[in-house]
């Protein structure tokens, strides 16, 4: 056998480039919150959930089981105490009250509240009956979107808080797709409950809703602004202003093989805008060898602020012109 | 951006050089990955549990003129753990992707893709590494980490292999000392 004729058979299978580029994100975008995770996270929180987060913290690295099963799935143990947009649209009486209920294995679970603000939904959950651990150790482990795989995450564990009557769990995710329809249903569908399972990832859903989510009133601006950088180009389109959130949609373009682009964002003090913002791509093209992709950064709050300034780089540290967006 | 400055940055965690590197070598990952499992979406999988394993390991990289060995390497070992779980579900030979054409030099490129699926895991790993990333035998060695006469060993036997299932048509020079 020569090397020339298994090189040509080896060049001819087809090489998906999105879907290759699309599993390479994927991977990196896990590891480096498997990363995240390892850290300690006494900085970023407060001290009410400090405990809890240890105790997550450690049990990754003490249960074989959690172990593994956190270097294979996203893991968000998002208490309710850490959803500032949860609070802020509580205080406002604007979350719907909901009663969905399933049942299974002698477990009941209720859908109770539900909030879609500009672009974060929200879901509150109560669980009753046998569920088997230790009760500081509670995982629930869903799917959203009925795994949808242009979805970036679409399965994820959430630790459950005890309550009163059994346990609470509480979901916060960014709308993914471009539109925002005002009334929408989510497919929510939890697959385990109790301590984490590592055939959890293999299974289906067994407690499944279609949760009822309105969108609250939002406001949506025209932006049209522009920075450019040679290849690189942003025009910011849209600000989304909800109860509680504010997200700004942008369309960046690049050439493929280039390098990419960040966006950090500060208040009219200079001070950086940090601490659960998501940057979601909602579609991708490319032609004649530019990629253009249609963005929206979300920020789960409304900046007590004039405007944001984001300042976009190369991530060889060239900077493009920043571009002050009014509120 | 050269390569060896994105390999540094990435050992210092740098997720979107990390990124960048992946990005410079992913036609070979992915073809790669493509010859241990023989189908698209596997391939896919492999690529992106290499991508998650080796972020994940990139700080312990000592020597960065080694990153591509290295990278191969956890590739090699993500591309094991995908066969070994498909193995307990379906038998290897129906996961190889048929195409559609007629074309009679596509049929004889699957038959040798076909024919590399179904090796041995070190047959299969030495050939790929000898043919396809044209290393030399004591680079094969490092990766595999095996001695380089068994390198060699893996090799002939693969070829031979090879050879009893094409039967024997594309056998040529040999380029192993």
């Amino acid at each position: 056998m020569e090397k020339n004729m298994f090189h040509e058979s080896v060049n001819q299978i087809e090489v998906p480039e999105d879907d290759v580029l699309k599993a390479i994100k994927a991977g990196v975008s896990k590891g480096n919150k498997i990363k995240a995770k390892q850290k300690p996270r006494f900085k970023v929180i407060g001290a009410s959930v400090a405990a809890a987060a240890v105790l997550f913290v450690a049990s990754g690295f003490m249960v074989p089981s959690v172990g593994n099963v956190m270097a294979d799935i996203p893991f968000l143990a998002k208490l309710y105490e850490h959803d500032k947009v949860a609070g802020n649209l509580a205080s406002q009486q604007l979350i719907t009250e909901l009663n969905e209920k399933a049942a299974f294995d002698g477990i009941d679970v209720t859908v109770t509240e539900a909030y879609y603000d500009g672009a974060i939904i929200g879901v509150t959950f109560d669980v009753k009956g046998e569920v088997k651990g230790n009760e500081e150790e509670i995982y629930a482990f869903y799917e959203i979107f009925d795994r949808d795989p242009n979805i970036e995450e679409t399965m994820e564990l959430v630790k459950l808080v005890p309550s009163e009557s059994g346990y609470k769990g509480h979901v916060q995710l960014s709308y993914p797709r471009a539109e925002l329809p005002s009334e929408s249903t989510l497919p929510f569908n939890i697959i385990g409950i109790g301590e984490i399972n590592d055939s959890w990832k293999d299974e289906q859903g067994k407690w499944n809703f279609d949760v009822p989510i309105s969108q609250l009133p939002f406001e949506t601006a025209e932006l049209g602004q522009e920075s450019e950088l040679g290849d690189y180009k942003i025009t910011f389109e849209k600000l989304i202003t909800g109860k509680s959130s504010t997200a700004i949609e942008y369309t960046l373009s690049y050439p493929e093989a280039g390098q990419r682009v960040m966006l950090d964002l500060f208040d009219d003090k200079g001070k950086q805008i940090i601490g659960g913002n998501s940057d979601s791509k909602l579609e991708r093209k490319t032609d004649r060898g530019i990629v253009t992709e249609k963005r929206r950064i979300t920020i789960p709050k409304v900046p007590d602020s004039d405007f944001i300034e984001v300042q976009p780089a190369i991530d060889a540290g060239e900077k493009l012109d920043s571009v002050k967006i009014d509120l | 951006m050269k390569e060896a400055k994105l390999v540094k940055k990435a050992i210092k965690g740098n997720a979107k050089a990390f990124e960048e590197l992946l990005i410079l070598h992913s036609e070979r990952l992915y073809r790669t990955a493509y010859l241990y499992a023989g189908n698209r979406e596997d391939a896919l999988d492999i690529v992106q549990e290499t991508s998650c394993k080796a972020f994940l390991a990139i700080g312990q990289l000592k020597n960065e003129q080694y990153f591509l060995t290295w990278l191969t390497r956890i590739l090699i070992h993500c591309a094991y753990d995908v066969l070994k779980r498909r193995k307990k579900e379906t038998p290897v030979e129906k996961l190889v992707d048929l195409p559609s054409s007629n074309d009679h030099k596509v049929a004889d490129n699957l038959d040798l893709m076909e024919a590399i699926t179904q090796l041995k895991e070190q047959h299969r790993t030495a050939i790929i590494l000898f043919y396809y990333h044209d290393l030399p035998i004591s680079e094969i060695a490092r990766t595999m980490d095996a001695p380089e006469n068994t390198v060699k060993t893996y090799l002939q036997r693969g070829r031979k292999e090879l050879k009893t299932r094409l039967g024997g048509e594309h056998d040529g020079k040999e380029y192993v000392s």
